[in-house]
Parts: structure tokens; sequence; C-alpha cells
């Protein structure tokens, strides 16, 4: 594409979505307030926020328009702050400069109208080389991480600062109401091995598991949310972290395509300490419950944003709720002790969408009261 | 609670209570410490109650577990008082305490005293109903952050009561410079008569009970008659001991929730297993991880920056049945070690590598490295390879389990690993590589990518090969089909001694002349060793060199009445 075409673009999309205030800079009132992070909706004086969580999402295609489209309607009527994406940004094989077309067609335009700020973790296809999604091109992820910080982006959605990396949001940076762990799994678990050295578990994914056990356990965020594009556990056909493709894997040479060190991963970085983790990669909805070896966190796979697919084991793992063959997005507000999830089915071909499952339940991890 | 201020009074000031005038000791140093008055002791006329000698084990750098029985028939709540001294001739009291022997624990006492030094020599002794116990003799670890340039231990395992004589006790007895004794299990038999035996001995080694064991009072009896050999009460009494289980302290191949040599007209096995753990806390100088689950004996030993031992329990707390097919072996959702212990495992490998510790030494039971018909490429995401299996009770059953440990060894560029292994009464040295039979993954001419080594340590008695014959016939047949294989000896019984130092950890095999007879007499079989930052072995001709000046070993005291 032309400069001039990119230029006019620019000016066209919508820019400056703001990340919420890390600061405590409270309501410029000073005095009374006696909850930091003033910029943040109260609620009968409860600090709350709102998010929208997707994944898989970069066809460019009807169901990522769609799936955007009813985003649109639900955060009109209920609010959001910020959106998570699971991964899977750019499909088939992810983008091979910071100037990629798939950066406008499957991101920039598809969610035009959302002024949020997007937070994006690494998938599969964002490391391949192939349409089969194998994960061994891991310097594609890179450019992901490039176009944050590119003078040339369309807009300033686009959150990825690392391959892996932590955001704080509201309360006051010692102490943020919530905190997000984004987690690179591609190198942890990919089909095939990435022939470079600097993908070796020994060389990321050791130190990615050390400084993210690091940050998890020395946060003091009141919410602590884990994403990965990889899920822990999955009823579709990736099936659980320890067994990943049953039955695909004699395709594969990856040493670690059975995701069983990517579950110590999970679990010796955010068992007892988060309160859900987010992941993808399976493309429909489910709402898994809390795995014994992960402690209370509540597990959400949110990978219909664009693609579908059927549930393929409804009983392989116990669940609040599962659906395959739609698109859909989750919607979450936290507050000081509650949450309040939703999911919202969206009809791959015509659009229709509609909320197929909510609840609100307690925060799983209850902190000790604070001296 | 006032029991545990007099230990700790005691322990503290570090008094000879100068409760027993024959060991002189009154001291004069003015202090006016009330005297904890002694329990009152019952009337008694019996022979020496101490029958089944005394041991000592699971050092730590202030603490180490202190063992013995009473056998007093007709008493309960009998009180017995140890004192532990710097020198063998207990001049030098340092503490004194005292515990009551109970039916409910067989009469086995344990006491966890207080000690004023790590990785130091002590002597201890008991006394009780007017007799005193043999002297023994136990040593506490360095603290973790210790300098320590050597530390030696004894490798023993399967020490089959009826098939000889444990003269591989007696000699490990006889080396004064050993900072323990590490038994990897099959300490006992659960066998009968007849079952597992050298029929030769049948007279001279007959078994009590005289069938196989099953309830607790089996077992007990079962521990009270190994207890009364004389070469292993003596290298309890010299050393402590560092232990774990196999499988025959409860039955034959036994996992999570059964075993190979238990039916149902053995009752269930639930309770048998029950009985066989306790049995074993009540006869074993092992400390309890956990007072409410004793099942767990998984735990870790540090001695100084120099090592980190981590024993494991590949047998009881997590093992899924033992597979039989093929593709059983490869199915990721059984486990040999259970989740939570290998959760644990990681995080102890963390540890100790965080903490600087220069080796990582897994003590656990059965072989980790691939044993097959012929090694070829393994491919972790195909449901066959490696080449065929020999034995699925060993971790070649549990592919996945092997698989996450050595891949966590890897992840963790985690240099000097050495694992080791009891169970098969022979001696072998590995090269320990995910993937054996691939010359991509595996160089075994020069040991590239090997990611750890494997020492295995034969029996204190029981049996492997017939003859030598067929040792040599086997080995150069297993030779050519596991290229990570370096030595392997199936017809020797002994035992190895671990010398570590800074630069290298080296196993020495002595091998036994004999076990039909009482013997004194070894032959120095095999060295290897594995140099530091290397993670595979390589021989080495002579066998380590003996500590210089260790502590003297525990003289042999006669038996005296308690001077009142």
């Amino acid at each position: 594409m032309t400069m001039d075409r990119r230029r006019f673009l620019r000016n066209l999309l919508v820019s400056g979505a703001a990340v919420p205030a890390l600061s405590a800079c409270g309501g410029g009132s000073s005095g009374s307030s006696t909850t930091p992070g003033g910029d943040q909706p109260m609620l009968g004086g409860e600090r709350r926020l709102r998010f929208l969580a997707i994944g898989d999402t970069g066809t460019g295609g009807a169901g990522q328009t769609y799936v955007a489209k009813a985003m649109e309607q639900v955060m009109a009527a209920q609010g959001a702050d910020f959106v998570l994406v699971t991964g899977d940004n750019l499909y088939e094989e992810g983008a091979t400069s910071v100037a990629d077309k798939g950066f406008l067609d499957k991101f920039e335009l598809p969610y035009q109208n959302i002024d949020l700020p997007f937070f994006l973790c690494l998938g599969n296809h964002d490391n391949a080389c192939t349409p089969l999604g194998g994960g061994s091109c891991n310097k594609r992820g890179d450019y992901q991480v490039e176009y944050h910080y590119s003078e040339q982006r369309y807009s300033r959605k686009w959150n990825m600062p690392d391959r892996y990396y932590t955001q704080a949001f509201g309360g006051t940076p010692e102490q943020p109401f919530m905190e997000l762990f984004v987690v690179d799994s591609n190198p942890l678990t990919s089909f095939y091995d990435d022939p470079d050295p600097a993908y070796s578990w020994q060389n990321f994914g050791e130190p990615q598991r050390k400084l993210m056990q690091q940050w998890v356990h020395s946060s003091r965020a009141h919410w602590k949310i884990a994403m990965s594009h990889v899920p822990y556990v999955s009823n579709g056909k990736h099936g659980n972290a320890g067994n990943l493709d049953d039955g695909l894997r004699w395709l594969f040479t990856g040493k670690n395509a059975d995701g069983r060190q990517y579950k110590h991963f999970l679990e010796s970085c955010f068992a007892n300490q988060a309160d859900m983790l987010f992941t993808g990669h399976d493309h429909n909805m489910q709402w898994l419950e809390p795995r014994p070896a992960l402690g209370p966190a509540e597990i959400i796979l949110t990978g219909a944003g664009a693609k579908t697919d059927s549930i393929k084991d409804a009983k392989r793992n116990p669940v609040r709720f599962q659906q395959g063959g739609q698109c859909g997005f989750v919607w979450v507000e936290l507050y000081e002790e509650k949450m309040w999830v939703q999911f919202y089915n969206v009809d791959p071909k015509k659009g229709h969408y509609e909320l197929a499952y909510e609840q609100v339940c307690a925060k799983p991890i209850m902190a000790p009261a604070l001296a | 609670m006032k029991r545990r201020d007099f230990i700790k009074g005691s322990a503290m000031a570090g008094l000879s209570l100068g409760l027993l005038s024959a060991c002189g000791g009154e001291s004069s140093s003015g202090n006016n410490l009330t005297q904890p008055s002694l329990p009152n002791m019952p009337a008694y006329d019996g022979p020496n109650p101490f029958q089944h000698g005394v041991a000592s084990g699971d050092p730590w750098p202030r603490q180490v577990i202190l063992w013995t029985r009473l056998t007093a028939p007709g008493l309960d709540e009998v009180p017995v008082i140890v004192e532990v001294a710097t020198d063998p001739l207990m001049v030098n009291v340092i503490y004194q305490g005292f515990d009551y022997a109970r039916s409910d624990s067989d009469f086995t006492i344990k006491m966890d005293p207080l000690l004023p030094e790590p990785d130091t020599t002590y002597y201890y002794r008991f006394n009780s109903l007017g007799f005193y116990s043999p002297l023994g003799r136990t040593r506490t670890s360095p603290e973790s952050d210790a300098v320590v340039d050597r530390a030696r231990f004894a490798l023993v395992s399967c020490s089959n009561y009826p098939y000889g004589y444990f003269n591989a006790y007696r000699k490990v007895a006889q080396r004064a410079d050993l900072s323990a004794v590490i038994h990897l299990g099959d300490y006992i038999y659960e066998y009968g008569p007849g079952e597992y035996e050298d029929a030769k001995l049948k007279s001279q080694r007959p078994l009590d009970p005289p069938h196989p064991i099953v309830t607790l009072e089996d077992y007990r009896r079962r521990y009270a008659l190994y207890r009364g050999d004389m070469d292993l009460q003596e290298c309890h009494r010299q050393h402590p001991f560092i232990c774990v289980w196999d499988d025959h302290e409860v039955a034959d191949n036994s996992w999570r929730e059964g075993a190979a040599n238990h039916n149902n007209g053995q009752g269930d096995y639930a309770d048998r297993k029950r009985a066989a753990v306790r049995a074993y806390h009540e006869w074993m100088p092992i400390r309890a991880v956990l007072p409410d689950d004793l099942v767990r004996i998984y735990r870790t030993f540090d001695y100084g920056q120099l090592l980190s031992l981590i024993m494991l329990d590949t047998r009881l707390i997590g093992r899924d049945r033992q597979a039989t097919l093929p593709h059983e072996t490869r199915d990721p959702n059984r486990t040999l070690l259970g989740l939570e212990q290998e959760r644990w495992l990681f995080d102890e490998m963390e540890r100790s590598q965080s903490r600087g510790a220069h080796w990582h030494i897994l003590g656990q039971q059965v072989m980790m490295a691939h044993l097959t018909l012929g090694a070829v490429i393994d491919n972790p995401n195909w449901d066959v390879g490696g080449g065929i299996k020999i034995n699925y009770d060993q971790w070649d059953g549990y592919y996945h389990s092997r698989k996450a440990v050595l891949d966590r060894i890897d992840a963790l560029a985690l240099d000097n690993t050495v694992v080791l292994t009891g169970d098969i009464h022979s001696s072998w040295a590995f090269d320990l590589s995910p993937d054996p039979g691939n010359l991509f993954a595996y160089n075994p001419f020069n040991g590239d990518g090997s990611k750890a080594v494997e020492f295995v340590v034969p029996a204190v008695s029981s049996p492997a090969a017939p003859t030598k014959g067929l040792s040599d016939l086997a080995f150069a047949f297993l030779y050519s089909a596991n290229p990570h294989l370096k030595w392997v000896d199936l017809f020797h019984r002994g035992y190895v001694v671990l010398d570590i130092t800074p630069e290298h950890c080296q196993a020495d095999w002595f091998h036994l002349k004999t076990v039909q007879e009482r013997s004194n007499e070894e032959t120095f079989a095999r060295s290897y060793q594995t140099a530091t930052g290397r993670n595979r072995v390589s021989r080495v001709k002579q066998p380590s060199a003996p500590l210089p000046n260790p502590a003297p070993l525990a003289p042999r005291l006669l038996d005296q009445e308690v001077v009142a």
C-alpha cells in the first residue's frame, strides 16, 4: 500500500485510545476521596473495571467483522475499558514486517469503531511461516511487538510491548486494581521446534517462566488475570496442556507439542495467584471450572473471534458453559469482590448476536486483609 | 510441653545433667538450673531389653533422628533415656532426654534432639530398666550454606534376609569416613518361606513370621527379624541412614492402589499398605515429613553448598499401575511420581540450583535410563518409539514422567544431576539422554547430548544373574543395544561408595565374594565418575581415597548395668 493511503487511513481511523491511567492522580480533587485511582467509574462507591475478551481473530473476514459489530453494540450498552485478545492476531502466517498489510486488514479496519486499547498476546499463527500454524518462526512474532512501537501504526490501539508482558489497570502503581499477565505460549508448545536456539526452553521458556513467576508473585494487584494463547484445559480439538492435539501429534516433531512443560509453566506462575486465565487456540467459547493444580482461577477460553469450531469432547473437563459452532466474545466486569461474566454468541453467517450465558460470582482469590 | 522444655533446656545449655555418676561430668559451672526430675522406672528383672540395637537417620544440621526399641514383655509405657556426647567414651555429654516406649508404636523410640553443631560426629546411647543400649554413632549434616569440600556416602539396596548374609552392611559399617548411608529401598522383603530365598540357608536364616507378611503385626515382626541381624545392627550403630522404601517394603511391584504380589485373599490392599507404612515409620530412623501423612517420604537433605540430596518415592504415593502393553507406557495421563511429587521435585531442582548447590542428587528406586532390546530413534509425539523396552516397572513404563524430568533438567540448564537407583540387584552406569538411540540427540562415543548420569547400586543380598558367565553374556548384548550404557554387572552383590567433591561425583562399586556365609572379603569392581559440568560418565581406574582422620567408629562396649 502507498504511504498516502496509509496516512489517509491514520487520519480516518480513530486514534488515541488512552490506556486507563495507571497513576494515582486521583480525579484532580484532593482530600476526601478514600479510594485512589479516582479515574475509575464507581458504582455504589466500588471500584470496577470492564473489558471484552476475544481471540483467534485475525482473518479480516466476515466472522471477525460481525464479532466486532456485536462488540460495538455491547460496549455502547454496557461500557468497556479495554479489550483482551488471546492470540492468533494475524492469520495464517503472522506478519512478515512491521508494515505488513495484515495489521490494517485484520486488526485496524475490523475494529475501527472500537475506541479502546487492545492488549494482545501471541498465538501460534503469529509465529508461523506456513498456513499450518506450526509456530517454528518466532521471529515473525517480533514484528507484532515492533508494531506497538511503530510510528507508522494506523491507531494507538495495538498494545504488545513485548512478547510477554504485564499491564496494570486502576488503583495505584503499588497496588493496581487489576494486573494482566500475558504469556507467550508459542515457543513453549509449537508443533515444530524453531531452529533458532533463542527460542528453546532453556533460552526462552525458562527465563520467561522465572520472570513471569516473579511478576505474579510480587504483584500486589487486587485482581490478577493471566492471558495466554494455548489452553491450559479445553474441551475443543486442541485439548488439555499435557496432552495437546492428541491424535494429531504424530504429525508434529516439536519436542514440547504435548504441552506438559507448558502445563507446569502455567501452574508454577499462576497457581493460587491468578483469579482468571484467558486462553484461545480453540475456536469456540468455554468457561471451565477451576482445576486443583491451578487453584481457584476461573478458566475462560475465548477463541471464537473470527472462526468457529465444534466442542470436540464436551465431557473432557467440567465446564460452566461451552458452545461450539458460533463466533463470539466475552464481556467481564470486575468489582471489588465480585465478577460478572457474559458470553455472547455471534452468528458467523448473518451477524446476529445474543447473550448466551452470564454469571456473577465471587472473586476466586480472597486476599488476606492488608494491615 | 514439659518434655520439650526439658529437652530444650538441656540442649541449649549443653548441660551434662550428671544423672549418671558413671559418666562423671557433674558440671561445676555453678549454674542453678533445677534438675528436671526423671520418670520412675518400673521394676524389671529380665535380660537387656535393647535387643534390636540402635539406629539414627535423616541428619539435619542440628538434628538427627535417634532410634531404639525396647523388648520387655509385660511392660508398657517404659521410660527410655538417651544421652548424646561428643566422644565415644560418653564423657562430654551434651544432650539428655527421654521418651516412652509404648505398645502402640511397637515399643520403638524415636527422638529428634537438638544438637549443638552441624557437620559433627556424635555418640549416643539409650538406657532403660537398668540397662544401657549399645553405643551408637551418628553425624549431623553441614549447614546448607556451608562450604563443603567433600562428602562420602555408602549406597545400598535390596537386602533380602533369607537370600544371604548382610556382608555388605558389615563392610559399610567398617568405613569410618561416611557422612551417611543411603538406602534406596527393599530394606525388607514381604515373602513367606520358600518363595524367594536361598534354599541352602533355610536353617541358618529362617523367616519370621513364617508366612507372607500382610498385617501390621506381620510387618513389625519382619522388621524385628531383620534388625536382629548383627551386621545390619552394626551398620545402623555406626552411621545415620537416609532411607526410602521400594516395593518390597509393602509387596512386589507395588503402586498407588495395588501390587503384583497382593491378592484378594490377603484382604484390602489399602489396609496392607497402611500397615506397611506404619511399621516402616516405627522401625526406620526416618523423620516424618508431615505428621498426618506418613505415605509422604519424599524429602531433601542439603549437604552444604556441595549437594542437595533429593529423595523420591516412585512407589506408593503417585505411581499408576504398571503398563502391560507398549502403547500404555506412552499414555500422558499415567504418572510415576504423581503430580504433586513431580511439582515438588521440579521446585526442589530449581531451589537447589538457585541456592548454588553444586550437585543435585536424586535418590530413588527404579532405573531411569532407557533399557531396550535395541535403542532406536524416538519421537515424543509418536505412540511408539525408542525400541522394545525390557521392564515396565521402571521409568521406561512411564515415558512422559521421565521425559518431564529430563525436560526440566534441560530447561533449567541444570548441570550435575546424578540419579541413584536400586531395585534391580545389579550394577550399572549410564548416561541419561531423552533419546539415546538418536545419534543427533546423543553421541554414544563421547557422551554429547547426555543430560545427567545414573548409577545403579547392586543388592546387599538379593540375586540377579545365576552365574558370572550369563552376566557377561547379557552385558555384551545390552551394551550393543543400549549405547548410553557404559557398564553393567548382573552377578555380584555389594554396595557403592559415592565420593563427592566440587570437581567430581564418583561411584566406586565394591563387590562381595559371597553372601552364603559371613565374610569380610570384598573386591573393588569399578569406578565411574561424572566430572563437574560434563553430565556424562567416564571410567576411573582407582576408587576414591578414604577421608583422612575420620571420627573414630563407636567401640563395642560390653553391656553394663546402669549405676543408679
